[in-house]
């Protein structure tokens, strides 16, 4: 039997407190996106679909989800792959100023968005770069790289590698043992680095903004703009669907690294 | 132990019908020459200079206390470490260069190292699809390897579902299922308790005799060597103090170390000096005969606990007998037999043990001659690091 306790009561509702002003804000912009009148009054006094219907009919937001999704899965792919490469270079290779190295990958999760944004856009400027879809994959893909090396090199320490020896002593190349015993093995880590490549990208608005051109915008950008410009409850049909994509995919990965570790 | 020494040419041929205890998996072993090898890590000679050939289809042990050196030689042969001198043959040819994927070797590794996310079934089947082997003649193979290690229920299970026995087993049935010629072993029952240790060997046993591979055997626990090896080979400090069959090293220790690694014995120390046919030893003011002779005249005599004999003190000792007062300090029944500990004149311990059925009456405080043949007293240049490994 467990018995009331204040401090535990206190704990509870403090983590209530806590958990409502993470969530709140997100799920007010659900009900605003079936209001039934042009404006972002909260809360609605009717109802709608149309700035769904407006979203899906307008070829600028189309576009721009194109873009953000076409973006977005390209530095999953590259920001996955040059993570792993970089993890096992952090956690296997024996030369001096791999600290530093270490250090200088996770930089972009520190320094402000600004900075990198200011730095990201004179460059382009030079190389022709900015409004390109491949300047806004390699910038993205440096904000992303950060979030895939953690997760992979944590699985990478935790990996026995008397199972590659194993694998050497059975016939298996470097490659080989790479593709049927360490990748399997480090799955979970790579597929929560992708799912963090894909986010990062997907609402990135900083950096987008100062490469983004009139042609080639990605969806936050857009909703930045649509949002300084006019008060059109669209950005919050836009900002649903970016919920609800964001959070099936981290969903769906739980479920997968779940099952993956009672494979193992 | 020489009623387990198998030389190949004496192995049964296979007989041609399969069935009748034949191995599908069969095959002949290959001759390993290490020539000296060495591996240094800065200063420190993990593997210091050491020679050895292992003759195709035989059982050699890799027996020394921890951090002599033996994983490191093994680890050598298979590919894991390189050498940084001496030379590496297989059947004649040097393969220091060639990578471990490329050397046809089965390992069994001490904590198993199968592969958690493949099933039984799969983790065997990895080396044959390594082998391109085609999926009829792979679920055969399978087949013959599980039926050998007795998991033939097994295949479907993940690794993480057996037991440390059967997970062994597995490793074992992984590492020989594509007929390597050599298969090395690392301390690959270390991790289990006594009794499944015991049952293991004998299996390992059978499976080597059935086989015909050579096999390399790393451990650190010398009744084990005993049970399955056909030789021996003793490391101390990354050297190989002496290799030979169990009876030869414990009969004839070459060194003071491989006399005190392997079984029991009685240290007497002195100067030896020669004689006409041998050397005496002055232990305790009294001369100790042996055939034995040594450079210099610092000595060790090795006696085996049941060469010793125990008489009571007036007793006068035949010719060609050696003799020395004792005083016994403690005994210790066994059923089978009965070990007394006795302290010499002194101080220095001795170890009798006598065959149940042929006890003396001593008792413990008792005063006695111990006596035993000269011809039993095996003389070693003495050593004085080997007390330091042993105390
Ligand atoms: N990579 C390495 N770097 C430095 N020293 C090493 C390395 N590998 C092994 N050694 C040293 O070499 C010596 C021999 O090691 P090895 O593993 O061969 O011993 P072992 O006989 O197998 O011992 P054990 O019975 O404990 O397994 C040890 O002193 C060890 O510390
Ligand atoms: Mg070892």
């Amino acid at each position: 039997m467990r018995t009331f306790s204040w401090g535990r009561a206190l704990m509870w509702a403090l983590c209530a407190l806590v958990g409502a002003w993470l969530v709140v804000p997100v799920l007010v912009v659900i009900p605003l996106s079936f209001t039934g009148k042009p404006s972002l009054k909260f809360p609605p006094d009717s109802w709608s679909t149309r700035w769904y219907a407006n979203f899906f009919g307008d070829t600028a937001w189309m576009s721009a989800l194109w873009t953000s999704l076409q973006v977005a899965l390209l530095v999953t792919v590259v920001a996955t792959a040059l993570g792993t490469a970089a993890a096992l270079g952090l956690t296997r290779a024996r030369v001096r100023g791999l600290g530093a190295a270490q250090g200088t990958m996770l930089a972009p999760m520190i320094v402000p968005g600004v900075v990198l944004a200011i730095g990201t856009y004179s460059v382009f400027l030079k190389l022709q770069l900015v409004g390109s879809l491949a300047g806004f994959v390699m910038a993205h893909t440096v904000l992303a790289l950060p979030f895939v090396v953690i997760p992979i090199t944590a699985s990478l320490r935790g990996f026995d590698r008397r199972l590659e020896s194993a694998a050497a002593s059975l016939g298996a190349g470097g490659w080989t043992t790479f593709r049927t015993v360490t990748l399997p093995l480090v799955a979970p880590g790579v597929a929560s680095g992708a799912l963090f490549a894909f986010v990062t990208s997907f609402d990135e608005v900083v950096v987008s903004l100062f490469i983004q051109s009139p042609y080639l915008q990605t969806l936050p950008v857009k909703m930045y703009a649509s949002v300084t410009r006019e008060t059109d409850p669209t950005i919050a049909a836009a900002a649903s669907m970016i919920i609800v994509l964001t959070t099936t995919l981290v969903f769906a990965a739980t479920f997968f690294v779940a099952r993956r570790s009672r494979v193992k | 132990m020489s009623s387990s020494a198998i030389s190949p040419d004496a192995r049964p041929a296979p007989a041609p019908d399969a069935g009748s205890g034949r191995n599908d998996l069969a095959g002949r072993g290959a001759r390993i020459e290490l020539t000296g090898l060495s591996r240094r890590y800065g200063d420190f000679a993990a593997v210091d200079d050491i020679s050895l050939v292992v003759e195709p289809g035989e059982f050699m042990t890799l027996l020394g206390p921890s951090g002599s050196g033996k994983t490191t030689t093994l680890n050598i042969i298979a590919g894991f470490v390189s050498p940084t001198a001496g030379s590496l043959k297989v059947d004649g040819a040097a393969i220091e260069s060639t990578p471990a994927h490329k050397r046809d070797m089965g390992v069994v590794f001490q904590h198993y190292a199968l592969f958690p996310h493949l099933t039984v079934a799969e983790n065997i089947a990895y080396p044959l699809k390594r082998r391109g082997i085609g999926k009829a003649r792979r679920a055969e193979l399978i087949r013959a390897a599980l039926d050998t290690v007795h998991l033939g229920e097994y295949g479907h299970r993940y690794p993480r579902e057996l037991s440390g026995g059967q997970q062994q087993r597995v490793a074992v049935a992984r590492a020989i299922v594509y007929g390597p010629r050599v298969l090395l072993m690392d301390e690959p029952l270390g991790a289990l308790d006594k009794k499944l240790r015991d049952w293991l060997q004998l299996e390992i046993k059978r499976i080597h005799a059935e086989l015909g591979t050579t096999f390399v055997y790393v451990t650190h626990d010398q009744e084990e060597a005993l049970v399955l090896s056909d030789r021996i080979a003793v490391f101390n400090h990354g050297r190989i103090e002496q290799v030979g069959a169990a009876s030869e090293l414990y009969e004839r220790p070459a060194t003071l170390f491989v006399a005190k690694f392997l079984g029991e014995s009685t240290v007497l120390r002195g100067e030896a000096t020669r004689t006409g046919d041998g050397s005496a030893v002055g232990v305790c003011a009294r001369a100790i005969h042996t055939p034995g002779r040594i450079e210099g005249s610092r000595a060790a005599i090795v006696v085996r606990p049941e060469r010793l004999a125990v008489r009571p003190r007036d007793h006068r000792p035949e010719p060609g007998w050696n003799a020395l007062p004792a005083t016994v300090t403690g005994e210790i029944y066994l059923g089978s037999s009965r070990k007394l500990e006795l302290a010499l004149p002194d101080g220095s311990p001795a170890l009798v043990r006598e065959q149940a059925g042929m006890l003396s009456d001593t008792r413990e405080g008792d005063e006695v001659t111990l006596t035993w043949r000269a011809g039993d007293s095996v003389l070693l240049p003495d050593d004085p690091d080997v007390e330091a490994v042993f105390t």
